[in-house]
């Protein structure tokens, strides 16, 4: 009860009557940060964008030349090609995942947790080279698979689409499951409970009750998944063929091998502009579902 | 005491001079529109103890934290001792301090805790083991001087912060809801044990609560704050006996209210029922359920309320009866349960009678205002 | 009968998850002492030549001391930056509250190839490619956010009662943030600086615009040889690199522990509180 009066009371004691640019001694504190921020991260995106426009001469040219050229535009079509798929198919692993460690014991979940966490903070060059060692001709798939006598030839898997989603996948895989299941934990299992007794057969309350719930944490998984996804380089790279090039080897192509800064400015500032707008929009989203949630 | 003296030698002069003398004058706080405190006056005595008793949002812990320094008035004075403490920042006070939920330190000692004003103010070593070793036997708890606050118990708790507050001996010691988290059995105790060292130490206590039992208990005096106003300040039994509106007879225990007025006869209710003229002034007849007695018929009673029982609850000690009169009047009696009276069932008739004496007038709301 | 066939599916597909996930760490250390020089897997007798070849390499050690030195620096800049701006954010008022979370948190979701690219044009004029600093201020910027999350959250624990009963024992408001609230929030701090460090250390995008013959950090190393040829020392280095993040990540592990039995007991506490008040 009068938490709430002894716990609001300093910082508004302390707030000067200027509403708009009040700035406390707190608050001051975030100062350096920002000035930190904007001089090592926004004005070098500021530079980059300015670059697109003026390098090799001022103009929209190397936004022109990346629809006018099909290569390009294949490669941005890929890239979305790409990414939707490894959001779909992570979205199809991790849901199950994340759903199973709700239900199961505190030490499995921790287990599987662990094992989410190992691959989180392993290196995607590390896991990416690990990839290669076993997805390429003469790798370990391939060997034991000819060693059981199930395959004569070896299988193609280095260097190909498949190659690239299943090694996108298994880097996105932590990030999709993390939010999602932070939402999943903290649906009340009271409530499916509630509907059985309501007489929702366990399937239906599955489906009618912790589905819905989860919505919003699967959304916020997902949307980061297919951004991610966007700017992969790494992976690949290591493991995609020149068929299956994506933006962001496209970008690193322009900068180390042809020297076209402005160019490559211009497709990173396409991407950039994209990630902001989905943000921009999804937030939107995501929030009114969260107001709607509250209100009822 | 003069400001020229630094802030320890205040302290070891409190040691002569016990109990600090507090007075609020016209403290007024807002938070944007809502004005928390309104123009707030209040004389504490030196040694009292006084409690601040409100609903929650009455600005009574506003109030207290004014009094410790974390909340700054927007106007008004408060004068310690005599000196202005209006402006000064709270580690310059030396008032002692029991927190809501205790606020122990989570990583130091119960030891350490307790020490800790004392290290602040730069007592000498000896000084600290000697004080902190006494507090800590007073309160019964220096064997578990090297726990970790979250290994305790919410009653041992409760004491190591009692004990933080009055190791260096303050003047003053404020205490904020301190037993709100501790069971009933366990408050109780604790009431008695804050009591006690309050008579021990002789100093100034000055204790928030919205609980209106604790405050009849423990308080020398009792100030009832609604909506940032002190309604009406006096001892418990002042408080209890005469409450000078409806609020303060709703707030602080149980209570009959008929509305009506005096005449030439005596009190007069809306409903038309006519009783003894008791004392006091207002629109308000009040009239406590443990004054009440259930009679059987209103032959010769001079206060009688026919009524028509509709509950019946058994206390062990006691029993609380609840009537209806025919206007549609609550009204209850709780009489002790005594051999050979049976209690009334319900839907019977009954009669509900007091002593004259034993009601009050009380100003309604509205009167309450203007006086 | 049902509800048994699909927990078995689920633990099925959790089981191949889990294999698809570790394998390539399972297979990876194993192969850094396989004597084979291709990659043979299982692995071939046991040899520690590949690491010795890593550590007799002047380049690789360099790389090695580049990459500590940078992670080290930027854990350490990332903690003062973000503990001081996770006070703002906690504890005070400042304007354009929302403008600045965005920055403070832009560099988590923005690409890391934007974000080399960026660095990479605007650094070459200032040169700052190719030089500790460099990496460093990159590296910052890109741990920073793991430093505010962190601290954050434990600050947002911190009841400001303790800190009230300090000041109202004497202490001084600089006393009470160092004897209060600099200690209780420390295992956040802790947990930022690690994730920084992991960061910087993990980073290869931005760091292959950065690199040069000056410098180069060992993810970017390995890059280059990974493309060129592999060979069992990227193996063994992979090893070392895992070694060192699960290191890190144990480390954070028993913070953790020991963080969630005092939080543990802290709920229990307000859980009796809020029943006696209820």
């Amino acid at each position: 009860m009068s938490t709430v009066e002894t716990a609001a009371a300093p910082s508004t004691a302390a707030a000067p009557k200027r509403k708009y640019f009040a700035i406390d001694g707190w608050g001051a504190l975030v100062v350096p940060l920002v000035i930190f921020l904007v001089v090592v991260f926004l004005v070098p995106l500021v530079a980059m964008l300015v670059k697109s426009f003026t390098d090799p001469e001022p103009g929209f040219g190397n936004y022109v030349a990346v629809f006018a050229e099909p290569l390009y535009m294949k490669v941005i079509m890929n890239t979305f090609y790409v990414a939707l798929l490894v959001t779909l198919v992570t979205l199809l692993l991790a849901y199950p995942y994340a759903y199973l460690m709700t239900l199961v014991p505190p030490l499995w979940r921790n287990i599987m947790m662990v094992i989410m966490l190992i691959p989180f903070w392993t290196s995607v060059l590390v896991r990416s080279f690990a990839l290669i060692v076993l997805l390429r001709d003469t790798g370990v798939i391939n060997t034991m698979l000819t060693d059981i006598g199930a395959i004569d030839e070896p299988i193609t898997m280095l260097r190909t689409f498949s190659g690239v989603v299943f090694g996108m996948v298994q880097v996105s895989l932590p990030f999709a499951v993390l939010p999602m299941y932070a939402t999943m934990s903290g649906i009340d299992n009271r409530l499916g409970l509630a509907a059985q007794n309501l007489g929702a057969r366990p399937s239906g309350a599955f489906w009618r009750i912790f589905v819905p719930l989860s919505v919003p944490g699967v959304a916020a998984g997902l949307l980061l998944t297919f951004i991610q996804a966007l700017g992969y380089y790494i992976t690949p790279a290591l493991l995609g063929g020149p068929q299956n090039t994506m933006i962001g080897e496209l970008i690193v192509q322009q900068v180390s091998a042809v020297l076209r800064y402005g160019f490559a400015a211009a497709l990173a500032t396409m991407l950039l502009v994209l990630t902001l707008v989905l943000l921009g929009v999804a937030g939107k989203f995501l929030n009114l579902e969260k107001a709607l949630m509250r209100r009822s | 005491m003069t400001s020229q003296l630094t802030y320890t030698q205040q302290i070891s002069q409190v040691e002569q001079q016990a109990g600090a003398a507090i007075r609020v004058s016209d403290i007024v706080k807002r938070y944007g529109d809502l004005t928390v405190l309104d123009r707030v006056s209040l004389d504490i005595n030196a040694g009292e103890f006084i409690t601040l008793l409100g609903a929650s949002g009455s600005g009574k812990s506003t109030l207290l934290n004014i009094i410790s320094g974390f909340n700054k008035p927007d106007a008004g004075l408060l004068e310690v001792d005599g000196e202005d403490f209006t402006r000064r920042p709270p580690h310059k006070r030396g008032l002692g301090m029991v927190f809501q939920h205790y606020a122990l330190f989570p990583h130091m000692s119960v030891w350490d805790n307790v020490a800790f004003g004392l290290r602040r103010q730069r007592r000498p070593k000896a000084e600290v083991q000697q004080r902190v070793g006494d507090v800590l036997r007073m309160i019964q708890m220096d064997h578990l001087a090297d726990r970790k606050p979250d290994q305790l118990s919410g009653g041992q708790q409760q004491r190591v912060a009692l004990a933080r507050g009055i190791v260096f001996e303050p003047r003053v010691l404020l205490m904020d809801e301190p037993l709100g988290a501790l069971d009933k059995l366990l408050r109780e105790e604790m009431q008695l044990e804050i009591r006690r060292i309050h008579q021990e130490l002789g100093i100034t206590f000055i204790f928030v609560t919205h609980d209106q039992h604790e405050a009849l208990t423990m308080s020398d005096r009792i100030a009832l704050l609604k909506h940032g106003k002190i309604v009406q300040l006096g001892t418990p039994k002042e408080l209890y006996d005469s409450p000078n509106s409806r609020y303060v007879a709703e707030f602080i225990g149980e209570s009959n209210l008929f509305e009506g007025r005096v005449d030439a006869d005596g009190f007069v209710t809306d409903g038309g029922a006519r009783f003894g003229r008791p004392s006091g002034d207002g629109s308000l007849l009040m009239v406590r359920p443990e004054h009440v007695r259930v009679a059987a018929s209103t032959e010769g009673l001079t206060n009688a309320a026919p009524v028509r029982v509709f509950n019946c609850v058994y206390l062990g000690s006691d029993m609380v009866v609840y009537g209806r009169t025919e206007s549609g009047q609550v009204v209850v009696a709780r009489t002790p349960i005594s051999h050979g009276v049976s209690a009334p069932l319900e839907g019977d008739r009954a009669v509900m009678t007091w002593a004259t004496e034993d009601s009050r007038l009380v100003p309604d709301d509205a009167e309450q205002r203007q006086a | 009968m049902a509800k048994i066939l699909t927990r078995a599916f689920l633990g099925l597909l959790a089981v191949l998850i889990g294999v698809y996930l570790l394998m390539p760490v399972l297979v990876i250390v194993p192969m850094s002492w396989s004597e084979s020089p291709y990659l043979a897997f299982p692995p071939e007798g046991f040899t520690m030549q590949w690491y010795e070849k890593f550590f007799n390499d002047a380049a690789w050690m360099s790389s090695l001391g580049h990459s500590v030195s940078i992670g080290l620096l930027s854990a350490l800049l990332s903690v003062v930056l973000g503990t001081m701006g996770a006070l703002a954010l906690v504890r005070g008022k400042f304007p354009f509250r929302g403008v600045v979370m965005g920055v403070l948190l832009a560099p988590m979701i923005v690409p890391f190839v934007i974000v080399g690219l960026a660095v990479y044009i605007t650094f070459l004029g200032l040169g700052l490619t190719q030089t500790t600093l460099g990496f460093v201020l990159v590296h910052t910027a890109l741990g920073v956010p793991y430093v505010l999350i962190n601290v954050v959250a434990s600050l947002s624990s911190v009841d400001r009662r303790l800190e009230m009963a300090a000041m109202n024992l004497g202490a001084t408001p600089l006393g009470t943030f160092f004897r209060i609230t600099l200690p209780l929030i420390f295992p956040g701090m802790l947990a930022g600086a690690l994730f920084a460090f992991i960061t910087s250390w993990d980073e290869v995008v931005v760091a292959i615009f950065l690199s040069g013959p000056d410098i180069t950090t060992l993810p970017v190393k390995m890059w280059s040889g990974i493309r060129v040829q592999i060979d069992p020392t990227i193996a063994a280095i992979s090893t070392i690199s895992l070694i060192v993040i699960l290191a890190a990540f144990a480390g954070q592990g028993v913070f953790k522990l020991f963080a969630s039995a005092s939080e543990r007991r802290r709920r229990k506490r307000i859980v009796t509180m809020q029943e006696e008040l209820a």
